[in-house]
C-alpha cells in the first residue's frame, strides 16, 4: 500500500526525470516540431506545451532558437500576414534536416535499447536488439 | 484594458542588456519577443481573459538572464586551444592601446573642428582656408594676423563645413570605439 509520502516522492521523481529527458532531447523536439512547415516562437510554444515532456518556457524557447540558427539547422524568415504583426518563422535548412534524421534514429536506438533492458530485467521475452550504425 | 507597462520596463532592461550583440542582432531579438507578447495579451483581450502579466514575463526569466542567453556564445565560443591565453592577452593589450589611441585621435580631431568653427564666428579675419602655393595648396588656420598674399576660398561656409567635420569623426570615432570595446572583454 501507497503512503502520500511515495506518491509525493514518486511525483518529483518524474518532474525531476522529465527536465532531465528535456534537456537531451531539445534540439531533437524543436527540430522535429518543424519537419512539416514554417512555425512562428509562440506557435511552436503552444505545440511543446500541448505534452508534458516537451513543454517548455519562453526563455529556453527563444535563445535555443537563436542557436539552431546560428549553427545553421534553421533559417527564420519575417511574415506579414494581412494587417496582422509580423511574426518570424522558423523553418529546417537542409542541415536541419540532416541533424533531424539523425538524432531520430539515435533516439529510437536509445529507445529500442532501453525498452529490451526492461524487458530483459523483467523476465520478459527480450525485444529485437538492432546493432547500432 | 490590460496594462502595457511591466512589458514596457521588461523590454527596455533586455534592450539595454543585449549591447553586446550586433545592433541588428539585438534589434531583431528585441521585435520577436514583443512580437509574441503582444500576439499573446491581443488574444487575451479578444478571449475578455485577464492576463497576468508577471506570469507571461516569468515565462521568459529576468530579462538579465534571457539576455544573458543570447551573449553566451559570444563570452564563450568554441574552447579555446592551448597558449590561446597568452594571444588572447596579448591581443586585448594591443586593443587596448589602439582603443585609447582611437579615443584620444579621433575626438581631438573632432574637438579641434568644432574649435575652428568656434573660432571662424569669433575672430574671423584670423581664421579661414587659404589658398596657397598658386593654388596648389590649401591652408586651413588661426594665425596671428589675416594670411597677406593668399585669398580665403570658402569664408564664412568654414562654419559649417568644419562643424561637419567635427561631428562625422565623432561619430566615427564612436562606432570605432564600440567595435573595439568588444575586443576588451
Amino acid at each position: 500500500m501507497f503512503e502520500q509520502g511515495d506518491v509525493v516522492g514518486q511525483d518529483d521523481l518524474r518532474e525531476k526525470w522529465q527536465i532531465q529527458l528535456r534537456k537531451g532531447t531539445l534540439d531533437l523536439v524543436i527540430l522535429a516540431a518543424l519537419q512539416d512547415r514554417p512555425v512562428y516562437g509562440l506557435a511552436l510554444l503552444r505545440q511543446l506545451q500541448r505534452f508534458p515532456t516537451t513543454a517548455i518556457s519562453e526563455g529556453t524557447l527563444y535563445p535555443l532558437l537563436d542557436r539552431l540558427k546560428r549553427d545553421g539547422l534553421v533559417s527564420a524568415d519575417w511574415v506579414q500576414e494581412g494587417d496582422s504583426r509580423p511574426r518570424k518563422y522558423y523553418q529546417l535548412t537542409a542541415d536541419g534536416r540532416l541533424k533531424l534524421a539523425a538524432l531520430a534514429q539515435a533516439w529510437r536506438q536509445s529507445v529500442a535499447d532501453i525498452d529490451a533492458l526492461l524487458a530483459a530485467t523483467t523476465g520478459a521475452a527480450p525485444a529485437r536488439h538492432r546493432k547500432p550504425t | 484594458m490590460i496594462s502595457r507597462e511591466p512589458i514596457q520596463t521588461y523590454m527596455r532592461t533586455l534592450a539595454a542588456r543585449l549591447g553586446r550583440l550586433d545592433p541588428a542582432d539585438a534589434d531583431e531579438v528585441i521585435l520577436e519577443i514583443e512580437s509574441h507578447l503582444q500576439d499573446v495579451l491581443e488574444q487575451a483581450e479578444v478571449r475578455g481573459e485577464d492576463l497576468d502579466i508577471d506570469a507571461l514575463l516569468q515565462g521568459f526569466g529576468s530579462p538579465e538572464a534571457l539576455a544573458a542567453q543570447y551573449v553566451a556564445h559570444i563570452q564563450t565560443g568554441a574552447p579555446p586551444p592551448a597558449g590561446f591565453r597568452v594571444i588572447q592577452r596579448v591581443r586585448q593589450t594591443v586593443t587596448r592601446g589602439l582603443y585609447y589611441s582611437m579615443a584620444a585621435f579621433g575626438y581631438a580631431i573632432a574637438l579641434g573642428c568644432l574649435l575652428l568653427a568656434l573660432a571662424k564666428v569669433l575672430q574671423p579675419s584670423l581664421v579661414g582656408a587659404w589658398s596657397a602655393n598658386d593654388g596648389n595648396s590649401v591652408v586651413v588656420a588661426w594665425s596671428g594676423s589675416p594670411h597677406p598674399a593668399a585669398q580665403e576660398v570658402v569664408g564664412y561656409w568654414l562654419v559649417p563645413i568644419a562643424l561637419a567635420a567635427g561631428l562625422w569623426c565623432a561619430e566615427l570615432t564612436r562606432r570605432v570605439l564600440r567595435v573595439l570595446r568588444r575586443g576588451l572583454s
